[in-house]
């Protein structure tokens, strides 16, 4: 279980959330949704105190306050949205970073199997920096999976907290990450993920957080969140939610009817709480 | 699950220098001892030993009192040049930062000439405690203050602008000149012949008493800088993510800091400024056995005592009798390098 209470953020001198309160359960895919801007990264850099908070981070039931980086590395792997090297190491070199502490140590076997996981068989030898985007991100990811590869440990579940694993990937690799995420999660372990993708958050995570200017506007399963009004009201244009046949699962495109597709003024004061369960 | 073939693994190429590296460098000691200005034999002196006889005058002290000193503090001043150069280059991520061209060097040169100028004026009983010591403590303050002066200024939540770091190490490196300039202006004769001696970067004063004041200095540094390899392979990944990673940051960056400023501090102190070899050398490792920090920084100290004793070497032989100040030869041999990397890799200094 990963708990955040009341977290208030600020960058600078604004601040970015308003006293959030935010759960995961592990063995599921919590998606953090919401537009530009909202403030769903700096959720994820509170919860992984990148950024300077307010309020507590409990991970299994521990407050993370009062914990060591190494004992935080053995139940968490972050991915940051992007990642640049000071220095020319190749892929294996970084994938292998993620045995460095935590539990995986000495299983010199994993980093070629992450690889493989991301779909990066035959890149070892390359040079990181060479590579592109989405290839530099899947090496990131494997890195992070080598340092928490098995889900559960001593019956505690282990985290993977990403930040838009999948922004820069191609369909086919984003269904690939989407599916492994999926597995590490049926394996009995947590996935938080920021995603910028609706469909693919409705279509594999269990649990939808959608942050709206600092606040939660709606959390629950996919359909309490993935609907006409919810996101109409989130993004500030008209969108129409459907589900295919084959499926039966959300998806939602924008239509363009009139001058629809423009930003609404009202989308700066949103009534917040109606939305929101349990409150 | 299939098995990807690995093309090739640098961590057995690295871990095979620290062999490679350390023939090396016996090989150029053995050198160094042979060559000097007197014409004394290494090769007669040891043969006179293994057949029982005594060394004469002259072998005692071309030998004992000024080759086999100034072998070491060359070996010392050599190792904690590149290592300091290599640790930090992994704080800063970036291959460019050397003590010596951000103001670093200078920052301990300040220190090591208020020492010589205004130690006169401490009490004695501050004297009693220190002596010796005065100088490279005074340029190891000076390091640890202008690294952590550097680091401040250049570094913003967690990244450091490397154009920040070098006009800043400019800065640093002209105030703390300045400064210098008007001790040296205070300076009597005496210490201005003390000055003179020690800023001409050379390894030529060595004496057991340098030998005895720097070298424990550098060899805690380095051994300390050795144990952060870890931590600095996290740091080329950012603060944030090293800290995921499970690096306790602060106390690395610290390390790394205080294992620079002392390493900088006792080599200045004793050697005066030398140059490039904190670029050159890690640079050349890394394109050989990658950047990995781990075998790097041993590999570095290995290499960086070599190319100084080579550098002193033909520093003493080139114009024999007399000598040019090794300074001279480490910038004639490392300038262009330097430029090298530069020009090789433009998008690293995006001003």
């Amino acid at each position: 279980m990963l708990e955040a209470q009341n977290i208030h953020a600020r960058i600078g001198k604004k601040e970015i959330l308003h006293g959030i309160d935010f759960t995961a359960k592990a063995g599921q895919i919590t998606a953090i949704v919401g537009p530009n801007g909202s403030g769903k990264s700096t959720l994820l850099k509170a919860i992984t105190d990148e950024v300077d908070f307010t309020g507590t981070v409990r991970l299994n039931d521990q407050d993370t306050a009062g914990m060591k980086p190494w004992e935080l590395a053995a139940l968490r792997g972050v991915l940051p949205q992007a990642t640049t090297l000071a220095f020319p190491f190749t892929v294996i070199e970084v994938v292998r970073m993620g045995l460095m502490s935590g539990l995986s140590g000495g299983r010199e076997d994993i980093p070629a199997r992450a690889l493989a996981a991301v779909g990066l068989e035959g890149y070892s030898g390359r040079f990181y920096q060479e590579l592109s985007g989405g290839e530099q991100q899947r090496t990131q990811l494997a890195r992070v999976m080598c340092q928490v590869w098995q889900p559960v440990i001593d019956d505690a579940p282990r985290w993977l907290l990403l930040d838009e694993p999948v922004a820069s990937l191609d369909i086919g690799h984003q269904l690939l990450v989407m599916h492994l995420m999926k597995g590490y999660a049926a394996r009995g372990g947590g996935v938080v993920a920021v995603m910028h993708d609706l469909n693919l958050s409705a279509m594999f995570a269990e649990h939808i957080a959608m942050i709206v200017n600092g606040d939660i506007l709606a959390s629950g399963p996919p359909d309490a969140v993935i609907n006409d009004s919810v996101l109409s009201l989130a993004y500030g244009c008209d969108l129409k939610v459907n589900t295919p046949p084959v499926s039966g699962q959300n998806y939602v495109l924008p239509h363009l009817v009139d001058d629809a597709l423009y930003l609404k003024p009202e989308r700066t004061k949103i009534p917040f709480a109606i939305f929101s369960e349990g409150e | 699950m299939t098995e990807t073939a690995l093309p090739y693994d640098r961590r057995r190429t690295a871990r095979q220098a620290h062999i490679w590296l350390a023939g090396l460098l016996f090989v150029i000691s053995i050198t160094s001892l042979a060559i000097g200005a007197s014409g004394t034999s290494l090769w007669g002196a040891l043969l006179k030993l293994a057949s029982g006889h005594p060394l004469s005058r002259m072998e005692q002290v071309v030998l004992w009192d000024i080759r086999l000193p100034r072998l070491i503090l060359g070996i010392c001043v050599g190792a904690s040049l590149a290592v300091s150069g290599a640790v930090m280059q992994g704080l800063f991520r970036n291959p460019l930062a050397d003590p010596g061209l951000v103001g670093v060097s200078a920052g301990a040169g300040l220190g090591a000439i208020t020492a010589i100028v205004l130690g006169g004026l401490l009490p004695l009983g501050v004297m009693g405690v220190v002596g010796i010591w005065l100088v490279p403590l005074a340029a190891f303050l000076g390091g640890w203050g202008s690294t952590m002066l550097l680091y401040r200024v250049s570094t913003r939540r967690g990244r450091t602008s490397v154009a920040t770091m070098l006009l800043a190490g400019i800065a640093l490196g002209a105030l703390a000149g300045a400064l210098s300039g008007i001790l040296v202006y205070m300076a009597d004769d005496a210490q201005l012949r003390d000055l003179t001696f020690w800023g001409l970067g050379s390894l030529a004063g060595a004496t057991w008493t340098k030998v005895l004041v720097a070298c424990p200095v550098i060899v805690i540094a380095i051994t300390v800088a050795a144990s952060l390899g870890n931590g600095l392979n996290g740091l080329a990944f950012g603060e944030a993510t090293a800290a995921h990673m499970g690096i306790p940051v602060q106390r690395v960056k610290n390390a790394a800091i205080l294992t620079v400023a002392a390493a900088t501090g006792a080599a200045v102190a004793v050697s005066g400024g030398i140059g490039f070899i904190g670029i050159v050398v890690p640079h050349l490792l890394r394109l050989a056995t990658g950047p990995n920090h781990e075998p790097l920084l041993i590999n570095a100290a290995l290499l960086g005592a070599s190319l100084l004793l080579i550098a002193d070497v033909i520093s003493r032989i080139i114009i024999t009798p007399a000598e040019l100040p090794i300074g001279i030869v480490t910038a004639i041999l490392g300038a262009p390098v330097f430029l090298w990397i530069l020009l090789r890799r433009r998008g690293l200094v995006d001003l």
